[in-house]
């Protein structure tokens, strides 16, 4: 009896018990689907983490200040220790103590009401400088950005979001109009392009203004020129650990800190981010991955079961087969391939069911999930060794049954 | 089972003189036809097992079944069971052998070891010529796909699969082609008279027809024995006598058959009833079948040692 009968006569074995192996099958369907499903909500949500560090700009470094308590707090200025300076700012941006730096823009941002006529709108207000734009890698759709002249005069002016502009003035189209901001008036310059959202920020809803404008008009307070955040520009890619390494020692020095171990502030670049937010979806992954494993063993020991319960079911057909001239070898492989068959259409049933739920799920959850062929040819592997694996022992004991208790059972 | 004594009576010259049997035919293996060998248990000698297999007379043709000297002990528990006690039986090529005896009598163990579904604590059998003593049981499971068909009482076919998928199953696991598998499937249905049933599953068949498809199937591999294992224990009347019939065809084409049966009336119809209890064969000798013919020779040098045990 050659393979292809063998699996025809597995085929027909399953067809048999229609229920039964379509029960079998659920618990490796079940399986498989929730191992494509978890594997690419692992992956989506590793994509989107990406995709949110990536947009913060590139070739970013991000200093922050490591001993503050709070950072960019309303009132930054009062009471909170937050160590980083416009000074440090503009040391950093000097092309002679940090020649691998492209560009600089602190920042020191705040919640504000924004109120244009009678319209009131809650979002946060950024101070920064010109390089901001680069920086961010952000574009405008209309008008200007910020500019040098505009921070040393500490100009009323600024650039809204395309959805703060719109929910202030019901189009984006906002260049010229007036906008009140704790009771200071500004002049609307420009609009910047949408950059969509991801999950904890919107960068769509933010209004712009000059750094000096905040800390002398909206923010005030005794540490006027405290930012909560500097991004920093290497020039190129490959220049990043130098930029890394110029702003370290500069900030050392101007902090006047001698060891390294204690600074005062920190300094992450968006590889640094990256793998933080990975492995915490790495974790999840593996910690979902091992239920979805779980739930497999227990499909794949449904496997068993059936199957044994299959080998004793057909004693009698066992040993007619030994006696009709069957050597044990092919008693095992009957089995083992009707096992084999029901894992693989459990397995394939579960991948379909994987992908179909990956591409209806999104639109309910509003996650990101990526189904990777490598998974799905993986899981349905798995779904064939699960079959093979839990198949062995039944088939085993039916090749081992001698052929006159066999065919002696009713 | 009223009939036993007088059967036995009626058949004193097999045990008594089984010399003078053999001596109407040159069919049988001539140590055998040493008186020496005929009053006692024959001895199993290596060199006697060697010599076997080199005939003096190279046209003798071998019988199909040779036991000799076979017991078969069974350990159920601490205990010893005895099923055989020294069974020693031949069957020729040709011969139609019924196998009677009570339940428990170890006319089913005789059975399982004459189809090599169970081998022997003790002694030898040779299945056309093989010695299957020593054999594993991937080689049994080849004998009994080459040498034996075997028809049982339940039928035993399998339900999901049709008439003609039922009798190629022995030809599948001998790895015959598919196209010559078909072809031969049909051609034994044919023979037993059920051409036109051939995609018919078994649930579809009448009991009858559906052991006329088994005897199909034991039919199928062209074997050196067919094996009926109370072939008509579950028939009616009707369905008795057609397969019965089909088995007296079979005879008159030269198959050997064996018939395990405790139904006088069936058993008659074989020419020669071996008769077991207790493990041992109790008598043995042609009966007057059916058919008409004379009981075609045979060798019976183990029955007075059967006894004697």
């Amino acid at each position: 009896m050659n393979w292809w009968e063998t699996i025809r006569t597995g085929w027909d074995a399953i067809l048999g018990h229609r229920l039964r192996s379509g029960l079998t099958m659920l618990g490796i369907l079940i399986g498989i689907a929730a191992v494509v499903l978890t594997v690419g909500l692992g992956l989506g949500s590793q994509q989107e983490v990406g995709a949110r560090i990536s947009s913060l700009g590139s070739n970013l470094l991000i200093v922050t200040p490591g001993s503050s308590t709070t950072t960019g707090g309303i009132r930054g200025g009062f009471g909170t220790a937050s160590t980083l300076t416009t000074d440090d700012a503009d040391a950093l941006a000097s092309t002679v103590a940090a020649p691998d730096i492209a560009a600089v823009a602190p920042i020191k941002s705040t919640s504000e009401s924004l109120t244009a006529g009678s319209t009131n709108w809650t979002t946060s207000v950024v101070g920064t400088g010109p390089s901001w734009l680069d920086v961010r890698a952000r574009t405008l759709s209309d008008g200007r950005f910020l500019t040098s002249a505009d921070v040393a005069e500490s100009a009323a002016v600024t650039v809204l979001g395309s959805e703060t502009a719109t929910e202030l003035f019901g189009s984006p189209d906002a260049v010229g109009q007036a906008v009140t901001i704790n009771n200071v008036d500004f002049t609307v310059v420009g609009v910047l392009a949408s950059a969509g959202s991801d999950a904890s920020t919107n960068l769509d809803d933010q209004a712009i203004v000059p750094i000096s404008t905040a800390s002398n008009r909206l923010i005030g307070g005794t540490t006027r020129n405290a930012v909560s955040t500097i991004y920093i520009q290497a020039a190129a890619p490959d220049m990043l650990s130098a930029a890394y390494q110029e702003a370290d020692a500069l900030l050392l020095n101007l902090h006047h800190i001698a060891s390294p171990t204690s600074a005062d502030f920190t300094i992450s670049s968006q590889q640094t981010l990256l793998a933080t937010a990975t492995s915490v979806s790495r974790t999840l992954t593996i910690l979902l991955t091992g239920v979805a494993a779980l739930s497999l063993l227990v499909g794949g020991i449904g496997v068993m079961n059936i199957m044994l319960v299959s080998v004793t079911e057909r004693t009698r057909e066992i040993g007619l087969r030994k006696a009709l001239g069957a050597p044990p070898a092919a008693i095992r492989r009957q089995f083992l391939v009707e096992a084999t068959v029901l894992g693989l259409a459990g397995g394939v049933l579960g991948a379909a069911l994987g992908i179909a739920g990956a591409l209806v799920l999104p639109n309910l959850l509003g996650t990101t999930i990526v189904v990777s062929p490598a998974a799905v040819v993986g899981s349905i592997a798995i779904a064939m060794a699960i079959g093979v694996v839990f198949g062995v022992y039944p088939a085993t004991r039916a090749a081992r049954l001698a052929p006159i208790d066999a065919l002696r059972s009713e | 089972m009223t009939d036993r004594t007088g059967s036995e009576g009626a058949d004193p010259g097999s045990a008594d003189d089984p010399l003078g049997l053999w001596g109407t035919s040159s069919l049988f293996v001539p140590e055998h036809s040493e008186p020496s060998v005929t009053t006692e248990p024959i001895p199993l000698l290596p060199n006697q097992t060697v010599s076997r297999t080199q005939w003096a007379d190279p046209d003798a043709p071998v019988p199909v079944i040779d036991l000799l000297d076979v017991t078969k002990v069974y350990r159920p528990g601490s205990l010893e069971v005895a099923a055989l006690r020294g069974i020693d039986l031949r069957i020729g090529a040709g011969e139609y052998v019924a196998i009677m005896g009570p339940s428990g009598s170890g006319k089913s163990t005789l059975m399982h070891i004459v189809g090599c579904l169970d081998v022997a604590t003790q002694g030898v059998y040779r299945l056309a010529g093989e010695d299957v003593g020593d054999m594993d049981e991937v080689d049994l499971a080849e004998v009994r796909n080459r040498r034996i068909g075997f028809v049982f009482q339940q039928f035993n076919l399998l339900p999901s699969l049709a008439a003609w998928r039922n009798v190629e199953l022995p030809l599948t696991y001998a790895r015959v082609p598919r196209d010559t598998r078909r072809a031969r499937a049909l051609e034994a249905l044919d023979r037993v008279g059920l051409a036109d049933r051939v995609h018919h599953r078994p649930g579809e068949l009448s009991g009858g027809q559906q052991q006329r498809v088994a005897v199909a199937r034991a039919l199928v591999t062209d074997p050196a024995l067919i094996l009926a294992d109370e072939p008509t224990g579950n028939l009616d009347s009707a369905a008795t006598a057609d397969v019965l019939r089909l088995f007296d065809e079979l005879h008159e084409q030269d198959r050997t058959i064996v018939l395990i049966t405790h139904e006088m009336g069936v058993a008659q119809r074989a020419h020669r009833i071996v008769r077991v209890l207790d493990g041992v064969i109790q008598s043995e000798g042609a009966e007057p079948g059916i058919a008409g013919s004379a009981a075609d020779p045979v060798s019976v040098a183990g029955v007075a040692s059967g006894v004697t045990r």
